[in-house]
């Protein structure tokens, strides 16, 4: 009897291990099905939805979330994206480059239009059958025209739209926004480390102001968008503004703009900041004599720091307390990366270090930016510049 | 009976004359009350005394009042009597109640110009630096002007003809302009989308005076021709009959108006409505008698976007509001209640 039953047992693990591995063949047949899963999600928009995790094919509705994309996916983010919204390309910006230089690949990803130009093609979308398609928060809040019925029309066809947000709210949201796309990419170690960062070195500051006593300072910040003589646009409760706020300052346009907008002159004039920051993305205008055209902040400062000149060389800035005292900050990017990415922290600790210079002289925004390229980016790109006018 | 006539005549002209003078009235207090609203809110006192005497307010104020509310102040009035008369001047000389610089494509071409320098750098003459977006905005509307003045005359002047060879020139433009929209990278998008706007926030003193020389320069050639002007719309035959050379007649005024719309519009970009309402308001109050709608025109212009300045610091204090929004809001509801006013068709 026993050696019946030891017979037996042999036969059971026998075909235990014949139907485990049958099944493991199967499922390498069936591409894997086995692993996946479907969860459900609430986005930033506070929607609910449906994918299949792990993700493998991701769409991003704009090519500027690369970035932050690139490092929460780690080596393979090239594999993962098998289309975007194609607009930085255009004036070939310098961390594009960076890219392109390490991973031609790029070049080849197929463009699915996008709704800031009206050219977004539900289609092509569709084609490329993607298990989620990442779209940005003040894309849907700025409702461009076609958005809501194009993503209603994509939801029908069975691909989820996330919804994801590194401007509305560039701390708590940004922290989530990479937890969750973390998530969604079976990379949730990796998403959890780069939140663990951010949130360490925005934490030097917020910590360190707690026990500033110190008047905030007054500070105007423009999104040069214009040729140096008109004005640009500043942020009320989002995006500049949020970052202000966590930085230590009074920002002059909250309570009058409410999102984004353009502050009247006199209005400026009339309030007088202590501290002038003036922000460029994707280029800005230069008007050498007889041209014009938008230049891309290079890693040469002299035309950064003619454009901060020729913006204080508007009507009545001369009288401003923040131009008197040389106190104009510029912080240029070659593309929107800084501002819409995972790389606020260090903007914000620039601006705390202007604001509050004794009480900062520790902080090294630059090294602590290359630290986090170095741990989590595929590429160095260099390309946020910090720059002060020293009278 | 002789003496009846010329008491009626008396009485409409005398009443004529009182809509001209009050309006003038209101386009000053207007003009008043756009110096005096804005976002700093300096009091009466304080205004006052920086215009009349800049040296005794801070420099703040000083350059408050005389750099940014005058001259935007002023451009408005500047602006709004140019866009209205050529915009009566269009419809009088075309015979067609549709004419604007709007309608007939103009601000779609400026716009066109202003986005090539903008996006593209193109230049069509060498220029200094503030002025390469105003001078090609400039030439493509004149170059529109000029268009439009061949069609109508291949079309002999019939309205139809002129009415869809301007939209057609008004669509070839816009999607020209959304070409290069296209293919402009995100910083220039910005800057073009807010040149299509119409604001006036880029008026510097200097543009100011080019665009109140034209203005000033084309009133008095314009009002020499009234009369003739006011024939032309008894029809061709009839302002020949009274020796009017009408060919000519036409081909002057539209010159005039052209260069008028042109200097109006390459500083402050798409503000439409204007050019098309100003006139038929001022159509509606005196009729076509050029002596009174010639200046009733301008002063409506004037007072229309005027008071869409005013507005557009009233709504949402402290920023700026493009007043191209804003002045269709004012004109439009006057507009079509005067419309329902004049059932029995002014035109």
């Amino acid at each position: 009897m026993i050696r019946m039953t030891k017979h037996n047992f042999l036969m059971i693990i026998a075909a235990a291990l014949l139907i485990i591995l049958s099944g493991e063949h199967a499922a390498g047949n069936e591409n894997r099905l086995s692993h996946k899963k479907r969860i459900t999600v609430t986005d930033l928009a506070g929607r609910k939805v449906s994918v299949q995790i792990p993700a493998e094919k991701i769409i991003l509705s704009f090519d500027r979330h690369l970035p932050t994309f690139s490092a929460i996916a780690g080596h393979d983010f090239l594999e993962k994206i098998v289309g975007w919204g194609k607009i930085t390309p255009i004036s070939d910006q310098n961390i594009y480059r960076e890219f392109k230089k390490k991973y031609p690949e790029i070049m080849s990803i197929p463009d699915i239009g996008t709704h800031a130009k009206g050219t977004f093609s539900v289609e092509k979308v569709m084609a490329l059958k993607p298990d989620l398609i990442l779209y940005p928060l003040w894309a849907v809040l700025d409702k461009y025209e076609g958005i809501t019925d194009d993503l209603d029309r994509l939801e029908q066809a069975g691909i989820p739209t996330v919804i994801i947000d590194y401007w509305k709210d560039p701390f708590e949201n940004s922290i989530t926004s990479t937890l969750l796309i973390g998530s969604m990419l079976g990379k949730e170690e990796r998403a959890g480390e780069i939140a663990a960062f951010y949130k360490d070195r925005v934490g030097k500051v917020i910590n360190r102001l707690a026990n500033i006593k110190k008047n905030k300072p007054k500070v105007y910040l423009e999104g040069a968008s214009k040729e140096p003589s008109q004005y640009g646009w500043s942020c009320g409760n989002a995006g500049w503004g949020v970052i202000l706020k966590k930085a230590g300052a009074v920002n002059i346009a909250e309570g009058i703009i409410k999102e984004r907008g353009t502050i009247a002159p006199e209005y400026l004039l009339k309030t007088n900041p202590d501290i002038i920051i003036v922000s460029s993305f994707g280029g800005f205008w230069q008007q050498p004599d007889d041209e014009m055209k938008t230049v891309l902040p290079e890693y040469d400062k002299k035309p950064m720091l003619d454009f901060l000149k020729a913006i204080t060389e508007r009507p009545g800035w001369g009288h401003l307390d923040a131009v008197k005292n040389g106190k104009i900050y510029g912080i240029f990017d070659s593309s929107y990366y800084i501002y819409n990415n995972i790389y606020t922290f260090a903007v914000v600790q620039a601006i705390a270090k202007w604001l509050y210079p004794d009480e900062f002289k520790d902080l090294d925004p630059g090294a602590d930016l290359h630290l986090f390229e170095q741990r989590f980016m595929p590429v160095y790109h260099n390309d946020l510049q910090m720059i002060e006018i020293n009278r | 009976m002789n003496h009846r006539a010329e008491n009626l005549y008396h009485q409409i002209t005398g009443r004529k004359y009182t809509i001209v003078f009050s309006m003038g009235i209101a386009a000053v207090l207007i003009l008043l009350a756009d110096i005096a609203i804005g976002p700093a809110w300096l009091s009466i006192d304080e205004i006052f005394l920086a215009v009349f005497s800049p040296d005794s307010v801070d420099p703040t104020t000083s350059t408050i009042v005389w750099k940014l509310r005058l001259p935007i102040a002023l451009m408005a009035i500047v602006v709004g009597a140019s866009l209205a008369i050529a915009g009566a001047e269009m419809q009088t000389i075309l015979g067609n109640p549709l004419a604007s610089p709007y309608t007939l494509g103009v601000s779609a071409s400026a716009g066109f110009g202003a986005a090539l320098a903008l996006v593209a750098g193109v230049s069509v003459f060498p220029s200094g630096k503030n002025y390469i977006v105003p001078i090609n905005a400039f030439f493509f509307a004149m170059l529109t002007c000029l268009l439009m003045y061949s069609v109508a005359k291949k079309a002999k002047f019939s309205s139809e003809t002129m009415v869809l060879a301007g939209i057609a020139i008004l669509f070839l433009f816009q999607s020209l302009t959304a070409l290069l929209q296209y293919i402009a990278s995100e910083q220039q998008l910005q800057a073009v989308i807010f040149w299509l706007f119409g604001n006036l926030f880029r008026t510097t003193w200097q543009k100011l005076g080019i665009s109140s020389a034209i203005l000033l320069l084309t009133i008095p050639l314009l009002a020499k021709d009234a009369w003739k002007l006011t024939t032309l719309r008894l029809g061709d035959e009839k302002a020949e009959s009274l020796g009017v050379n009408v060919e000519r007649l036409r081909l002057k005024t539209f010159v005039l108006v052209s260069i008028l719309t042109g200097a109006a519009v390459c500083f402050v970009g798409t503000i439409g409505f204007i050019g098309l309402a100003g006139p038929h308001i001022a159509r509606m109050l005196v009729g076509e008698d050029q002596r009174f709608f010639l200046p009733v025109s301008a002063l409506t212009g004037a007072i229309l976007l005027s008071s869409a300045s005013v507005l557009s610091k009233l709504i949402v204090p402290g920023i700026i509001l493009p007043i191209g929004i804003i002045t269709s809001f004012i004109g439009v509801p006057f507009f079509i209640s005067l419309m329902f006013k004049k059932r029995g068709g002014y035109w």
